[in-house]
């Protein structure tokens, strides 16, 4: 039987030092290698050439199907080259790298503002595609598919979730608290776009007074904001649904299968700059942190900068990095490659050394039940583990392996350093694999 | 489906505490109630805490090393410093020896090494000694020397009446602060007050939970009001108690896994430490209350709705 859900309490984890507050620009870098598989669906194919000259926002890759999505150029110039590169979360994707040359359509100049209120529905999701704008946070795929999910009821919600609760990333926080007006228009047009009845906005309860022109803003438009727990993780769809709406979700089930969607702050923006300047998402706010960086910060880089130049641009490394990740601490990717490029779902590079990792040899699970106490969906991921090592997957989907939502808090609760999440991803993976 | 474990690829950092600082974090808590000892019983207390520890890592250490097996020796090293402890400060080095053994063989490896037990193997190898010679036991009570020093009017023998008939406070003088600083013949780590600073160390480093030691001695206090003692105050100050709530219940392999277990647990060992106390069980009451749950805490955990498995034998796909 899949267990209840139960309350979770799990205190805020240790995120070292803070990054300072805000975010600025980043150098545009002099070659940016652009991925064209940025979310998760249809195959994206480049549309350019090597030795073609491209302006910044060019259609650089585009994708057939209700899960492509479009990608632009993130700077004008030259196509240097078009390759294969592999990417951290195990894929491989096209990639073209581009020169900087030539002049910058949008950088240093002020867009111009469309008025939107007009648009048609159909419209708005259009622009909204023609932006490549991609869920960050919620699975990567294209906003557009997902917001042209009808539901039984058609009974649209909006949460815009500013909460962000895995430690040492504060891309949305930052994103949103630079621009609360573009925030909140953003949810006005997902409101149209949707023609969703109500929005709320879920702010992390630590960060009230950060929030607090973010909050006046909304409330000013009668979007309500709600307070999630400062823990990890607090922003789980069965949590903001509840938060927000007082919505209980069933196991395994998603918010959007309830009509509510749940748009990060970083996309809700993109929304924005979609519909009002008719600017594609070719930037995103990256949380460059961890003990080894010397000056933690959040950035605003071009989509392709590569992983070393956003560390240098914040000051570089202070010691060996004991692990580069891309992403959370604890969902993130290792990055091996110091050239890896960022894509639109990077909120976090982080250059975590020794002392922030703790590492410690594994041994034999001692019992001690933290891993059980510590996983927001209920389950008992050691024992999912003994049934997986004992080839016993009827009984693990039993006792709920679908649930798993991989937050990685079992294993890094575990005192024994117990590969938990791993193997209970490895499993469901094996299971997928064998299926298709 | 089998799928191998490998490498850990995310996440990427983990909570600062290892199983072993986890149990080292126990051995320093314990050790320093044991250094207590060490001034109030002098060179008996000093020899059977060398004894514990070269018996158990010794031994610990060469079995793991037969067997190839992964193994952390503070667990045992643990266990067998908390069967100091509990012992009657006289216990000769031959019987702690034999103690260890136990816990290293029985109560260790015979369940399949780290973290497989289910009985904390201090209880176990106290049980085994108390039940092979109970007469002998008794006998190893000494007076301890006491501090600060206190115009306590006592006499040796009464004493160890009182304390093998579990009245303390009841026959001779004896105040709560002569309880407190041990000043009363009890087992070697009696003394209730450097306990209770090792139990905050465990607590601040975030090894046990507050809750145990409060749920404990509201368990027995709630017990002991309901049979009407007149002892409650003094019995709950005893070095026994301390020891049971801070060393015994809160032990990481056989304590409760769920957050009712962990509820339920302290608060059982307590209440039947009580019933113990009541009936005349005398002093080592709550070490053997503690005994009783421990044995029972998979059963206590399963109420809490969690099937529990201790080997991959027992999954019948
Ligand atoms: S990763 Fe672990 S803690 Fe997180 S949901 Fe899955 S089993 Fe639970
Ligand atoms: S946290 Fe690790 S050691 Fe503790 S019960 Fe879970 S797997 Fe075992």
């Amino acid at each position: 039987m899949i267990p209840a859900r139960r309350k979770h309490r799990v205190r805020p984890l240790s995120e070292g030092r803070h990054p300072e507050p805000g975010y600025w620009n980043a150098a545009v870098p002099s070659i940016c290698v652009v991925p064209l598989q940025q979310h998760h669906g249809s195959r994206v194919h480049p549309v350019v050439a090597v030795g073609d000259t491209v302006r910044e926002g060019t259609v650089i890759g585009t994708g057939t199907g209700r899960f492509s999505s479009l990608v632009h150029a993130p700077i004008p110039g030259k196509v240097l080259q078009i390759g294969e590169i592999p990417m951290p979360d195990e894929r491989s994707s096209v990639a073209v790298s581009i020169e900087l040359a030539g002049e910058f359509d949008c950088l240093g100049k002020v867009p111009a503002a469309h008025p939107w209120n007009e648009l048609e529905q159909e419209e708005i999701l259009r622009l909204i595609e023609e932006g490549g704008v991609v869920a960050t946070g919620r699975g990567l795929l294209p906003l557009h598919t997902l917001l042209r999910r009808r539901h039984r009821e058609n009974r649209a919600r909006i949460v815009l979730d500013v909460a962000q609760s895995e430690p040492y990333v504060h891309s949305e926080l930052e994103a949103a608290i630079a621009s609360p007006h573009k925030t909140v228009e953003a949810i006005e047009i997902l409101r149209v776009a949707l023609g969703a009845e109500r929005a709320v906005i879920a702010v992390n309860s630590a960060r009230r007074r950060r929030t607090r022109q973010l909050r006046r803003e909304a409330a000013a438009r009668g979007i309500a904001t709600v307070r999630v727990a400062p823990a990890y993780p607090a922003d789980l769809d069965y949590q903001l649904a509840n938060a927000a709406f007082g919505e209980r979700l069933p196991a395994r089930s998603l918010a959007i299968d309830r009509g509510i969607h749940i748009i990060n702050a970083t996309t809700a923006i993109a929304v924005h700059d979609a519909v009002v300047f008719r600017t594609p998402q070719i930037d995103r706010v990256v949380t460059v942190a961890g003990d080894a960086v010397v000056r933690p910060a959040t950035v605003k880089a071009r989509v392709g900068t590569s992983v070393g130049d956003l560390i240098d641009e914040c000051g570089g490394l202070s010691s060996r990095p004991a692990r580069i990740v891309m992403g959370g601490s604890l969902t993130g990717r290792e990055v091996t490659n110091i050239n890896a490029p960022i894509t639109k779902g990077t909120a976090s590079i982080l250059a975590l050394s020794d002392s922030e990792i703790h590492r410690a040899p594994a041994l034999p699970c001692v019992g001690c039940g933290a891993c059980l106490r510590s996983c927001p969906v209920s389950l008992d991921p050691v024992f999912l583990v003994r049934l997986i090592q004992a080839g016993a997957a009827g009984q693990a989907v039993r006792a709920g392996i679908d649930s798993c939502v991989e937050c990685g808090l079992c294993s890094h609760v575990c005192p024994s350093r117990v590969p938990l999440t791993e193997a209970i991803r490895a499993a469901r993976a094996e299971r997928n694999r064998s299926a298709s | 489906m089998t799928v191998e474990l490998y490498a850990s690829e995310f996440p990427h950092s983990y909570r600062s505490l290892s199983t072993r600082g986890f149990y080292l974090r126990f051995v320093v808590a314990v050790a320093l109630v044991l250094a207590a000892s060490v001034f109030r019983y002098g060179w008996n207390a000093v020899a059977n805490i060398v004894v514990a520890v070269v018996t158990t890592v010794v031994l610990d250490g060469g079995i793991a090393s037969l067997s190839r097996r992964a193994n952390a020796s503070s667990d045992v090293l643990f266990s067998a410093l908390v069967l100091c402890a509990l012992l009657p400060p006289a216990t000769p080095w031959s019987v702690v020896s034999i103690g260890c053994v136990v816990i290293v063989l029985v109560g260790k490896w015979t369940f399949g090494g780290v973290g497989s037990y289910w009985m904390h193997p201090a209880i176990l190898a106290y049980v085994v000694i108390v039940l092979s010679g109970k007469g002998a036991f008794e006998s190893w009570f000494v007076v301890p020397r006491t501090w600060p020093s206190t115009a306590v009017d006592w006499s040796a023998t009464e004493l160890i009446n009182v304390y093998l008939f579990g009245t303390v406070g009841a026959v001779v003088d004896v105040g709560w602060l002569d309880l407190l600083f041990g000043n009363v013949p009890g087992p070697l780590g009696g003394t209730v007050i450097v306990t209770l600073f090792a139990g905050l160390f465990l607590m601040a480093e975030d090894v046990i939970p507050a809750t145990f030691p409060a749920l404990f001695a509201i368990g027995m206090v709630a017990v002991l009001l309901l049979g009407g003692s007149q002892e409650v105050f003094t019995t709950v100050f005893s070095g026994q108690v301390a020891l049971a709530a801070f060393f015994l219940v809160p032990e990481p392999v056989s304590r409760a896994k769920t957050y009712l277990g962990l509820a339920l647990v302290p608060l059982f060992a307590g209440a039947i430490s009580g019933v113990f106390t009541l009936v005349g069980m005398g002093g080592a009451s709550p070490i053997y209350g503690t005994a009783v749950v421990n044995g029972f805490t998979p059963l206590i955990d399963s109420l809490a709705g969690r099937e529990y498995i201790r080997s991959i034998d027992e999954i019948d796909e």
